[in-house]
């Protein structure tokens, strides 16, 4: 299933919470939206199923728009529990068995198994990471095509939110589309073939994870003293930023990675090596490039 | 089936309601227990006839009364029993000892009435009882029911509030409309409040059984139709005003019952006061009144007071059913414009 939003807006009173966002994702997909707190994402999330009206703009669905329908095609795990605190996991289970045709209740029992749920404990007695746990038990036993995944390791331990991160490359491997949120970015690294990065409520950056990666590089110099002055560096347009960590530097560059690996040789760089970029990089350089430049090259 | 939220909320309101009909029960039992150690004015009767000394003499009066005199001078005795129908009078004069040990643990299931005054030793007794006719009026019963449906009623009161309560993210992302959704709850709730109101029906009979042979007769429809529709438009109402809220149902669940009927209370306080500020009053909480369905909640038959302008039970039904539906109606098209 492929979802196309296009210029959507929501605002309250005058605060927009979603400023004329445009997203493409393709069937199958699995599309991370990053962004720091408050930019927008659960916001986006909620317009997309229909849980806050937009002001503007368009959502659709494979080309067309939401309906009740479409909810049996989809599943969604929100970023806070929204579970009954009165109800059991089994009531859960239930309750989903009779609202979704799609529910499969042996798919059902082996994810339990799997986050070691104990079916008869009511939510009241369910820790955080348990919640979370039944939560996405809920939203993958319906084997949806499409999963809006708000946060879906929240509160989970290690073992558990590498089973999750498991499901999720699973279910996209069988064509699912996935529509992921984390501040956890090196799961979303592993998981996501798209990404969009939101700030403030807009887009920022967007596009293929491994197109983003390979439009920047980084090149690592570690010398002998802590003394080395990179100010001839420091103003080439090639570079994007710039750390210094010690005896260590690494620059972030556009192009010309070679060129610059050869001046830190001949300035004396004990060793120097290229390598990709990761998506904590691009991120952290999509929401404030600025501030991290500044802080960087004034450091150096 | 998209309701499966709002049924076990309904099983868990139901439940309630049989563990209090459970108590009463249990109390009904104790209560009959304890009459079979108990005895009534028969037994008393007999006492007095029986003493091996008494001297009995048995008369029919010309209204068909049955008159026994008991003269025991042996025992300081002298009574005149009249039996008529399910009446009974004894006059008895005895000493204290005896008047005591027959009054003592007497119970009857009808009126009674026992005075006594003592001089020289003796008490002088009279005892007066009226056994019950045994006719049970099943209106009367409904609408005594309809008390437990109101309780019931206030217990499932706000199901969308409810849901806006941290819910919706799940609640919404069903594949069935948000209309369709209210109304399957409304559905719920309300065949739950009416399964209470009936199953408090049964369990009356039940404990009527334990002490007598009810004739059960009928008397108004009406008053059972009354009886029925109130708690439904209680729950509308609660539903309505509570569908908009993102947090906190429990608070207009918790503060309807006092407003309401301080609403109906002050609007039949006030009712034909002459100042000008209680009119003034009156008029306002009697406005308040018209929306207000416990106002309309006198479920008695024959002594129907009526709210404001409307006196008839007919169109206070047809009141109520009209508040029922626009109550939800108004809910539902709140439900539609609340955003998670």
């Amino acid at each position: 299933m492929s979802i196309t939003i296009d210029r959507l807006t929501k605002k309250y009173g005058t605060f927009a919470a979603v400023n004329d966002v445009t997203i493409e994702i393709p069937a199958g997909s699995v599309f991370g939206l990053l962004g720091p707190n408050g930019a927008g994402k659960t916001t986006t999330f909620k317009c997309l199923l229909g849980m806050a009206a937009p002001t503007s703009g368009t959502i659709a669905f494979d080309g067309k728009p939401l309906t009740p329908r479409t909810f049996e095609r989809l599943s969604y795990v929100p970023e806070r529990s929204a579970l009954y605190e009165w109800m059991s996991v089994t009531e859960h289970l239930e309750m989903q068995r009779r609202a979704f045709s799609r529910y499969n209740a042996k798919r059902a029992a082996e994810l339990l198994d799997l986050f070691q749920l104990d079916k008869r404990k009511r939510v009241s007695r369910m820790s955080k990471g348990m919640r979370t746990a039944l939560a996405v038990v809920l939203a993958f036993s319906t084997e949806p095509e499409l999963m809006v995944l708000d946060e879906p390791t929240s509160g989970l331990d290690p073992v558990n939110q590498r089973s999750v991160l498991k499901l999720i490359i699973d279910a996209s491997a069988q064509g699912s589309t996935i529509v992921l949120s984390s501040h956890q970015i090196g799961q979303v690294e592993r998981a996501a073939d798209h990404i969009a990065v939101l700030k403030d409520g807009r887009i920022v950056l967007a596009g293929v994870v491994d197109e983003l990666k390979s439009d920047s590089k980084i090149v690592e110099g570690i010398f002998e003293t802590e003394t080395v002055s990179f100010n001839g560096l420091a103003t080439d347009a090639r570079i994007t930023r710039m750390e210094r960590t010690g005896r260590i530097v690494r620059f972030t560059v556009k192009s010309g990675s070679d060129a610059i690996a050869s001046q830190l040789s001949a300035m004396g760089a004990q060793s120097v090596r290229i390598v990709d970029l990761n998506l904590e990089d691009i991120f952290l350089n999509a929401v404030d490039p600025a501030a991290v430049t500044a802080d960087v090259v004034g450091s150096v | 089936m998209f309701y499966f939220v709002e049924f076990l909320r309904a099983k868990r309101a139901l439940r309630v309601i049989f563990i209090i009909l459970g108590v009463i029960t249990v109390a009904a039992i104790c209560l009959r227990v304890y009459l079979f150690t108990a005895h009534g004015p028969e037994d008393v009767v007999q006492s007095l006839r029986q003493s091996p000394t008494a001297h009995v003499n048995d008369r029919r009066l010309a209204d068909g009364t049955l008159e026994t005199t008991v003269d025991d001078p042996a025992r300081s005795t002298h009574a005149v029993i009249r039996q008529h129908g399910d009446e009974i009078s004894i006059d008895v004069t005895e000493p204290m000892a005896d008047y005591r040990k027959q009054t003592d643990h007497l119970v009857t299931l009808g009126n009674d009435h026992e005075d006594y005054t003592v001089k020289a030793g003796l008490t002088h007794g009279t005892m007066r009882f009226k056994e019950g006719d045994g006719k049970f009026d099943l209106s009367g019963v409904f609408g005594i029911a309809g008390i437990m449906a109101l309780v019931t009623a206030t217990m499932l009161g706000a199901p969308l509030a409810k849901e806006n309560d941290g819910h919706l993210d799940l609640a919404w992302t069903k594949p069935v409309s948000r209309d369709a959704s209210a109304l399957a709850a409304f559905g719920v709730d309300i065949a739950a409040i009416v399964a209470s109101q009936l199953v408090t029906v049964a369990a009356i009979l039940i404990w009527v059984l334990f002490f007598i042979v009810p004739a059960v007769t009928l008397s108004s429809f009406a008053v059972i139709f009354l009886s029925m529709i109130t708690p439904v438009a209680w729950y509308a109402m609660l539903t309505a005003f509570s569908s908009s809220l993102k947090r906190g149902p429990g608070l207009v669940i918790g503060l309807s019952w006092p407003a309401a009927l301080i609403v109906s209370g002050v609007a039949h306080g006030t009712h034909g006061a002459v100042s000008p500020i209680a009119h003034a009053i009156h008029v306002f909480f009697q406005v308040l009144a018209y929306i207000d369905p416990l106002a309309y909640a006198d479920f008695s038959n024959g002594d129907w007071h009526g709210n404001g302008a409307i006196h008839t039970i007919s169109s206070t039904i047809i009141v109520l059913c009209l508040l029922a539906v626009l109550y939800l109606a108004s809910a539902v098209l709140q439900w539609r414009r609340v955003e998670a």
